[in-house]
């Protein structure tokens, strides 16, 4: 198997990973001895155990009105407050499960949809890439946050379509990771002759095209993992997002706009739960990134 | 040549796609013009409901619509604002530099600042300064930039006493004020942004620095600065320039809620504000300038690509 | 005389005007400052008018259009409110007062009033205003074409006969002691020159009367306006000008002011709270005419029965709302806001002030739902306020099984859903919405158009047939003691029957500059009178 590394106008495309056996284990060897991908791994790690466990962990039910509203964090509440009252730590908690929910959903539709797409205009190449990354450029060209915006104002407000509008907005970007690679590797002399012998397509992709995908889909889902997050974060600022009581951080930092001055840590604790969760996805990504680009194998 | 006239075809094809897609968006939004002008508290009778379709040329079907939006468009006439009556090219022009700028402003202080962070975290031989540059780069991305932008504010207004001025200056008139409106939105928006040149710039200069020609150039004795500077440097912008040009989509995003927070009358918050205004001419308009710059900018570092690295082919 | 007249029509009694300025005891708490007789505190008057100065200003809602006809948005009154004026107007106890109309008389068993127009007041563009221009812009109001919301208002004109050339006398089928509100409202009753309409785009240019003239409109960014040197209510206006900068978020309007970059400001109760102790700057409070309450979809089961929603409103201490939506800012109402004179139903004798859970779930078993049920209730985040009472009513009815789901709908979307709630008669739409009322300048502008079974605003159809003929006659009559008895017991009704939940009168709380002198708050909400207004 060649090493030979295709350039594309994403910079270099590292080469196959192989994921069965050895190749799986190198991998989570070299998460370990790359700081930067340990903190981001064990980061993440913690706040999915969070979230998983919040029934359990949670003092109390984060959408009763039990307190005085408002509280610093005290004995009775650890985190204090909000301004209903509500504990603010059994929300931050499950503010975790709508985060890691909505996210890790929005990115699976867009991996899907875009890898697909992606690999299917690569693998044909021709008038089917020309349409289809046209089309994806057609998604691209609307800002972001104005697309979600209007996608969840036309489908109606609800947590799935919220994962429907980041899903559909982030697409594009996973078609154009996904076919680049697609692109070198079908061109690849072994690959045509692979289907000169007649093997069925489908083969061909999951043997060749798969591997070959796969680092940079990987690196990108971490990226776009922590986007998601950001994005719905906006989306619930604007009152687009989470529906009350439900807490998300997004709602729970715009909500707590109006006291930013009386009781700072409503406004702060979910800032920093959002940047913590976000940059342990970004520092993730990074890791990955050094540890399957060819390049870097060396090092 | 050949490339070259597909290309310009299939942007074509593009825009038009968006302009379909935009115009018929706008339109599935719940709710129109009329609902908006009624409010919750005025009362307005069927008559006055269809008066006022009828008004705004919206009682037509809907392909007669698109093709007369369409034809306007393409002799320079975007229309005319539902809620202000104000013509939409007009307006868009007076608000482009707004957005231009905060655009341009939060390019050049991020680059000021992150590629040498960058640079530092690619050629730095000690692990510790490489995990922290990248832990303090990616901090700035992993902050909502709208939390940012209002802690800003309030940390400017009640520990420094300070506010800029509140009508917007334009850079002509008098460049200190607007630099002084501009700082606190790029700020909010540099932090994120830098983010993302950070870490291209580090990718970029370590896959370049891994080549064959600039392990050649250490061979024949060149300084590693002289490597560095001369080099890898040119070397890595390309990926670099690629990544601003594709992320002016991302800033005008992140440009939206910045506007709205800062009070700035630019494109970002144009938009917003016609979609929560049904104003449908305002928001085929900018969203089609906004497609329109997109393409050319993706079009042109295409090009500049394929001019600049002869081993990438298309067919 | 004219004036007595027509203080016993629509007027406010001193006596029923509430302390404002300097009570911070909202609530059912704050019940105990009502009744006091004291009128509004003037911020710092003492000192004498000075003219000049600029006064740099916050608008916390893009006004969106200065048409002083079309608008229904209450942030487009607040941006042409200064520019233009109508035949009557209010003074700072909301009584009916003079404005373009000098006098005027009530006939024909009020069916005719001939208003004798100000004399040498001119339009902004130097042309003097006449009977002729008050005939075109009622007519503009009237005529369908223009769709102006506010159509109703005005309605019951049928004819109008210019006499000379400042005497005009409007005919109606039937009396509507609402009539000289309706002017003074300003919702869609402004004087404007003959033709203008046709010959300027009156959403972003203006020539009215007013005391400002517009100099700049930057939509969503700002407005400038400039003194109008020959107002005919000399000397005012004593500033210079005023700016109005758009700033939606509250938190960059603190920090403008904190840092002395504006002079005024619009604020809610918590962000007021966050300028405690700030040097430099005033607080006003008073309670004004915004209501805020829920539309409840009658049409269809559970909400068809009125023990339902009486259940529901039981359930819920109406202080706690007031506490958590608005920080403690504002005072229990019914349907007509506490404050407006002697209209609303003293608010120490409002039933559901405290939450009875057991009575609630009684009646809720009686009403055959001894489970609950489930419901869902619309709001904006538009309006954060909403979206906060919403949520402490959803929490209070578990206690009594309901099971609500709140849905926060984009402004856009919200209003669509209401009007198709209405339109459909109820059978499309949503089942509960919360919303605001804001002033009108009659009692009957919230009671007719939501309760009488042909209202515009009703949603869901409501109909009682023996309030029917209650309201009919209270729009009509023309003597005080008689409406106020009509209305009370109309307010009673509606009360026991909970066609809507309606919540509390907010605080109307405005942040000034200590420079700022003469500045009276409206109990309408609107900044009329920042034309007394100077700089020190």
């Amino acid at each position: 198997m060649s090493d030979e590394a295709a350039h594309s106008e994403f910079g270099s495309i590292p080469g196959p990973v192989r994921w069965g056996g050895s190749g799986g284990l190198r991998l989570l060897r070299g998460v370990r001895r790359t700081p930067v991908a340990l903190i981001g791994a064990v980061t993440i790690g913690c706040v999915v155990v969070l979230a998983l466990a919040a029934p359990v962990v949670s003092p109390y039910d984060p959408v009763a009105q039990i307190a005085k509203p408002l509280l610093s964090p005290g004995p009775d509440h650890l985190m204090g407050t909000d301004e209903f009252g509500r504990d603010e730590l059994s929300r931050l908690i499950a503010g975790a499960r709508v985060s890691l929910y909505v996210g890790v959903l929005a990115v699976l539709i867009a991996l899907s949809v875009g890898g697909t797409t992606g690999v299917v205009a690569g693998f044909y190449g021709g008038w089917v890439d020309d349409v289809t990354m046209r089309g994806m450029d057609i998604l691209l060209s609307l800002p972001a946050l104005v697309l979600a915006i209007a996608i969840t104002s036309v489908l109606g407000p609800s947590l799935t379509n919220v994962m429907l509008a980041i899903g559909i907005v982030y697409t594009p970007t996973f078609a154009r990771v996904a076919r680049g690679p697609t692109l070198a590797v079908v061109r690849l002399p072994y690959v045509e002759a692979a289907r000169a012998v007649g093997a069925s397509n489908l083969v061909i992709v999951l043997r060749h095209v798969v591997p070959n995908i796969s680092a940079p889909i990987l690196v990108q889902t971490t990226v776009s993992l922590s986007t998601a997050i950001l994005t719905e974060a906006a989306l619930s600022f604007l009152g687009l997002g989470t529906q009350p009581p439900t807490p998300s951080w997004g709602l729970m930092l715009s909500a707590a706009r109006q006291y930013m001055l009386i009781n700072p840590w409503v406004a702060v604790l979910p800032g920093c739960a959002i940047a913590v969760t976000v940059l342990g996805f970004n520092l993730l990504g990074d890791g990955l990134r050094d540890l399957l680009d060819p390049q870097m194998r060396g090092r | 040549m050949r490339y070259l006239a597909r290309r310009a075809l299939w942007t074509v094809v593009s825009l038009l796609g968006v302009s379909i897609l935009i115009f018929l968006l706008v339109r599935l939004l719940p709710g129109d013009i009329v609902d908006i002008l009624a409010g919750t508290e005025g009362q307005l009778g069927p008559a006055q409901r269809a008066q006022v379709l009828r008004q705004f040329g919206l009682d037509k079907p809907l392909p007669v619509q698109y093709v007369r939006w369409l034809w306007s468009m393409l002799q320079g006439d975007l229309g005319w604002s539902f809620r202000s009556g104000q013509p939409v090219g007009g307006l868009l022009l007076s608000r482009l530099p707004i957005t231009i700028e905060l655009a341009l402003l939060t390019v050049l202080s991020v680059s000021l600042l992150a590629i040498p962070l960058g640079i530092l975290a690619s050629v730095s031989k000690s692990v510790r300064i490489k995990t922290l540059v990248q832990i303090v780069g990616l901090l700035g991305l992993s902050v909502p930039n709208f939390w940012i932008a209002v802690l800003l504010i309030l940390v400017a207004s009640f520990l420094f006493r300070w506010g800029p001025a509140l009508i917007y200056v334009n850079p002509w008139s008098d460049p200190w004020v607007n630099l002084q409106q501009m700082f606190l939105p790029v700020g909010s928006l540099a932090l994120g942004f830098s983010a993302v040149i950070v870490r291209m710039t580090r990718s970029s200069m370590l896959e370049v620095l891994g080549r064959e020609f600039v392990k050649v150039a250490r061979a024949k004795g060149l300084s590693a600065g002289a490597v560095l500077l001369r080099h890898a440097l040119f070397n890595a912008m390309i990926p670099i320039v690629t990544v601003l040009g594709l992320q002016t989509g991302f800033l005008l995003g992140g440009v939206v809620i910045t506007e709205q927070i800062f009070g700035l009358p630019g494109l970002g918050w144009t938009l917003l504000n016609g979609v929560y205004q049904r104003d449908y001419p305002v928001v085929q308009g900018t969203v089609m300038l906004f497609a329109g710059t997109f393409v050319m900018i993706n079009l042109a570092v295409d090009l500049l690509y394929t001019y600049l690295d002869p081993r990438i082919r298309y067919e | 005389m004219p004036r007595n007249r027509l203080q016993s029509h629509g007027g406010f009694s001193r006596r029923a005007f509430l302390a404002g300025g300097m009570a911070l005891g909202g609530g059912v708490a704050g019940l105990d400052f009502l009744g006091r007789s004291a009128v509004p505190a003037l911020a710092q008057s003492a000192g004498t008018p000075k003219r000049g100065g600029t006064l740099i200003a916050a608008q916390e809602v893009d006004p969106v259009s200065l048409d002083p006809h079309t608008n229904s948005n209450y942030s487009a009154l607040q941006g042409y409110e200064h520019l233009y004026e109508s035949l009557t107007g209010y003074d700072e106890k909301t009584n009916i007062i003079p404005a373009l109309a000098q006098s005027w008389e009530i006939t024909n068993g009020g069916k005719t009033y001939t208003f004798r127009l100000r004399p040498n007041v001119k339009f902004h563009n130097g042309q003097m205003m006449v009977a002729e221009d008050v005939k075109y812009s009622v007519e503009r109001i009237l005529d369908p074409k223009t769709a102006s919301p506010w159509r109703n208002w005005l309605e019951a004109i049928k004819e109008m006969k210019i006499v000379d050339p400042l005497t005009i006398q409007m005919h109606l089928d039937a009396p509507y002691p609402a009539l000289l509100g309706s002017f003074a409202g300003m919702r869609g009753s402004g004087i404007i020159p003959k033709g203008l309409a046709e010959r300027e785009n009156l959403k972003i240019k203006a020539i009215g009367t007013g005391p400002f003239k517009l100099a700049e409109y930057v939509p969503q960014d700002h407005i400038t306006y400039a003194r109008n040197p020959d107002y005919w209510d000399q000397p005012l206006p004593y500033l210079d000008g005023m700016v109005f900068k758009v700033l939606t978020e509250e938190n960059a309007r603190l920090a403008a002011l904190r840092a002395g970059q504006i002079e005024y400001a619009f604020m809610t109760a918590q962000g007021v709270a966050q300028l405690e102790g700030a040097p430099g700057i005033t607080v006003m409070k008073s309670p004004y005419a915004w209501v805020v309450l829920h539309y409840i979809n009658v049409y269809a089961k559970p909400l068809s029965d009125a023990r339902v929603r009486r259940a529901m409103r039981m359930a819920v201490d109406t202080n706690e709302v007031i506490q958590k939506a608005v920080y403690g800012a504002a005072v229990p109402s019914g349907p007509i806001p506490t404050g407006y004179g002697d209209w609303p139903l003293d608010p120490a004798t409002l039933p559901y002030l405290k939450p009875d859970i057991p009575g609630a779930k009684k009646l809720l078993a009686e009403a055959g739902y001894p489970n609950g049920f489930a419901i869902e209730i619309l709001c904006s985040p538009q309006y954060p306020e909403f979206v906060a009472t919403t949520l402490v009513v959803q929490e209070a009815v578990k206690k009594i099984g309901v099971d609500v789901k709140v849905t926060q709908l984009e402004w856009g979307a919200f209003v669509a859903t209401n009007n198709k709630t209405i339109r459909s008669g109820g059978k499309e739409g949503g089942q509960i919405l919360c919303s605001a009322n804001t002033f009108r300048p009659d009692p009957d502008g919230y009671i007719y158009p939501y309760f009488h079974s042909q209202g515009n605003l009703n949603e869901g159809g409501y109909s009682n047939p023996k309030l029917d003929p209650l309201m009919v006659e209270a729009r009509t009559v023309s003597n005080h003691a008689e409406r106020w008895r009509l209305y009370h017991e109309i307010q009673r009704v509606v009360l026991e029957e909970c066609p809507n939940w309606w919540w509390y009168a907010k605080f109307n709380i405005e942040a000034l500059s200590s420079k700022v002198q003469g500045y009276a708050q409206s109990f309408t909400g609107r900044r009329i009178f920042l034309k007394k207004t100077w700089l020190a």
